[in-house]
């Protein structure tokens, strides 16, 4: 498994953010099962121009909820948008709302979304795990409006 | 490098999703149009 490290400056803190890159194919999805338990929160991807891609986020959703330790934040993300979709922004954000997580629409390649989903969840962990130094100030960071404006819908 | 605070973060879906994509271009502020797919 590769990694990626990004530093945040988030509440005045400097938070060192490891990223777990997991390969998707199936001969490796047991692989990736033990990899959730060591994660402090999760993102589910799927490809907006992929239905099927979308189809199985409730396998991923499934498998985090199983995996994971109890109450781990997860945050959706639906890629690619700057393509021709075939699943709706709509569509997306109500199944992350029966999931009761959040919904970003990223684009890799335009860079669209994906710092402020990473600095979203690397937010719920850091409330999660430390709510005493974290809790107060973050909710004054933002007004809350502008923190669901993620998927812009 | 100092730093407060580690957390760990993993990303999942589906193959060709462009997960490796993201972690790339938020981390390190590239896109790679020619990666191939990840594996293990």
């Amino acid at each position: 498994m590769e990694f990626f490290s990004k530093d945040e400056i988030i509440n005045n803190k400097k938070v060192r953010i490891k990223l777990w890159d997991t390969a998707g194919q199936e001969q490796y999805k047991a692989l990736t099962k033990n990899f959730f338990r060591n994660s402090d929160g999760i993102l589910i991807t799927f490809d907006v121009t992929n239905r099927k891609t979308f189809d199985k986020v409730a396998y991923w959703m499934d498998s985090s909820v199983q995996n994971a330790e109890k109450g781990v934040p997860i945050i959706l993300l639906g890629n690619k948008i700057d393509l021709n979709r075939q699943v709706s922004t709509e569509e997306a954000k109500k199944l992350a709302d029966s999931y009761n997580i959040k919904y970003y629409e990223t684009s890799a390649k335009n860079n669209i979304g994906i710092g402020e989903a990473i600095k979203d969840i690397t937010k719920q962990v850091l409330i999660k795990e430390k709510p005493n130094e974290f809790k107060i100030s973050l909710i004054d960071d933002k007004p809350e409006t502008e923190q669901d404006s993620g998927c812009k819908c | 490098m100092q730093f407060d605070e580690k957390i760990q973060l993993i990303i999942v879906g589906e193959s060709t999703v462009g997960k490796t994509s993201l972690l790339y271009k938020y981390s390190e502020g590239f896109f790679n149009e020619k990666h191939l797919a990840t594996v293990g």
